[in-house]
């Protein structure tokens, strides 16, 4: 089950699923994107060939009813004249320009239904164009004013029908005479009926892909955090299972010493003996006591007994147990204690604590002589300790992790620097949850200064 | 057990284990060196020969399995993980 977990969170494995996922992701948005253009194009294909189909409607339309009004006068003449006369009265008739064969208001009505009947219900604009003379003679039920030149630069509306995709020929059997015309639409909406029936499901499918998308770097980001946590945890245990596998193998060894026969008889030997199993068995209760305390306060089953404190007295008494430290090492902890007013209301136990953490960790990772600074000064509603070595100091990526769960500067199997990765976690959870606050000013190889500020009195005092 | 003076080296951080340990097999006729960190029982390693030598796995500078590893590119020796 173990080796099933750590094969789940291996780096390859993670990197391989993310990977996966972001392929899949991919091709989903593709696939979105495709059917979306294909939709929106279907439509476009669908409304060219209605409208093109209403426009030769139109344009039949119009032709037979020219058509049908030659072939009335024809009728009319064959009485009296001659096949002559009428091939010649044809020819007057087709040679007309396209203004005289179309009838204005037929044209626009015959539009109006076609495009009607075809599904299309948009505003748009048309036009007849002239192809003999070069100009727009209808534009939108209106005959237009013919120009002196051709070859005019059209701008605006004329721009728009010149460019527009919906032209259909009118009176091509007219061609031989040079009177043949072009019915242009232009539909200013169209796209918007283009979209009607998509922008919903795209608009839709936007939403769901970023959700999934947000899950999906939601879900890396916890992943990739936990596997951080699982790796810090097992680093925990391994060096857990050592610290107290030592002080245990010390004084089974030691108790076994005791009992050979050739130390028995030696006093000064037992007493040495003694006096390790009682130190192994102090260091014993002490990692019991800081593995204890974090698990209360994981689990915020802890209560503050507040008294007046006074906070000076605190840092001497932790100071003298300091000093003998930094002593054996040739080092030395210097006290300032400026602060006027040093009465904080706090916890004992724990602001103690707090104390003497910052303290051992000033002394264990200044592996020469440690120089250790201590003081105290008056802030508007409180103290401010400040805890200064000039030790090894960290990166900024070590400064960002400090406090938090398991976390140690030292992983693995090299052990520089004692410790279970519990210290300062535990100590910025009691000073805020004594109202301080707490700051790290450090630099890798010139040392570290930790700031603590306890407030004089804790008004808010919920969950304390 | 009895040692016949033959040489031990022993890395281990740990003060009070170090020192009992060492009493203890001194107390059974070994020579015992004690080395209290990795770097030191590098070096040990280098200038003597032992018979056993017991490292302890998390040490400073150097832990127990980085020294195992430098032994046994040395010599052909057999390495018990306890």
């Amino acid at each position: 089950m173990k080796n099933l977990v750590q094969n789940l969170l291996s780096r390859n494995t993670i990197l391989i699923v993310a990977l996966l996922m972001s392929l899949s992701l991919l091709g989903i948005i593709g696939i979105q994107v495709y059917w979306i253009i294909f939709q929106v194009e279907l439509n476009e294909k669908t409304l060219d060939n209605n409208v093109l189909s209403a426009m030769r409607s139109v344009a039949e339309a119009v032709e037979k009813k020219e058509e049908d009004c030659a072939k009335q006068d024809q009728a009319l003449i064959t009485k009296t004249y001659d096949r002559l006369v009428e091939q010649t009265l044809y020819t007057a008739s087709a040679k007309r320009a396209i203004d005289e064969k179309i009838n204005l208001q037929h044209l626009d009505n015959i539009l109006r239904q076609q495009l009607l009947e075809h599904n299309i219900n948009l505003d748009y604009n048309y036009g007849v164009f002239d192809q003999n003379f070069d100009y727009y003679a209808i534009v939108d039920n209106q005959y237009q004013v013919k120009p002196n030149t051709k070859n005019l630069v059209h701008t605006g509306i004329f721009k728009k029908l010149d460019v527009s995709k919906y032209q259909v020929k009118l009176f091509e059997r007219h061609a031989d005479y040079g009177t043949m015309g072009e019915l242009r639409v232009y539909f200013p909406n169209k796209f918007k009926l283009i979209w009607s029936n998509v922008w919903k499901s795209a608009i839709a499918s936007g939403i769901f892909t970023a959700i999934i998308l947000f899950c999906f770097v939601y879900t890396l980001v916890v992943i990739v955090r936990q596997k951080k946590l699982s790796e810090m945890k097992n680093d925990f245990i391994n060096n857990m299972t050592h610290e107290f596998k030592t002080p245990i193998a010390t004084i089974s060894l030691a108790t076994d010493s005791i009992k050979s026969p050739t130390i028995i008889e030696n006093k000064d030997k037992i007493n040495r003996f003694l006096n390790i199993i009682k130190q192994e068995n102090k260091r014993m209760l002490s990692q019991v006591e800081k593995v204890l305390q974090m698990a209360l306060i994981e689990k915020q089953d802890f209560k503050l007994n507040l008294e007046k404190l006074s906070l000076h007295d605190i840092i001497l008494q932790a100071v003298e147990y300091a000093n003998l430290q930094a002593e054996q090492k040739g080092g030395v902890v210097c006290v300032d204690l400026g602060a006027i007013d040093d009465t904080i209301e706090g916890d004992q136990t724990h602001i103690s604590n707090i104390i003497h953490n910052l303290l051992d960790n000033a002394n264990k990772y200044s592996p020469e002589k440690p120089n250790i600074t201590v003081s105290t000064a008056q802030t508007y509603q409180g103290v401010k300790v400040s805890i200064k070595d000039e030790g090894i100091g960290m990166t900024k990526e070590q400064k960002k992790h400090i406090f938090e769960k398991f976390y140690r500067a030292h992983t693995g199997n090299l052990h520089d620097v004692k410790g279970f990765g519990l210290g300062l976690s535990y100590v910025k959870t009691m000073v805020l949850a004594h109202r301080g606050d707490i700051q790290v000013i450090s630099e890798l190889g010139k040392g570290s200064t930790f700031i603590i500020t306890f407030p004089h009195k804790i008004l808010d005092k919920n969950n304390v | 057990m009895n040692g016949n003076n033959q040489k031990i080296l022993l890395v281990e951080d740990d003060q009070n284990f170090g020192d009992v340990l060492r009493s203890y097999l001194e107390m059974h006729d070994y020579i015992v060196t004690l080395a209290t960190d990795g770097s030191i029982g590098s070096d040990f390693l280098r200038k003597s020969k032992y018979d056993l030598c017991i490292f302890d796995v998390m040490m400073p500078k150097k832990d127990g399995f980085t020294l195992a590893k430098e032994l046994r590119e040395k010599t052909r020796t057999h390495l018990l993980y306890f």
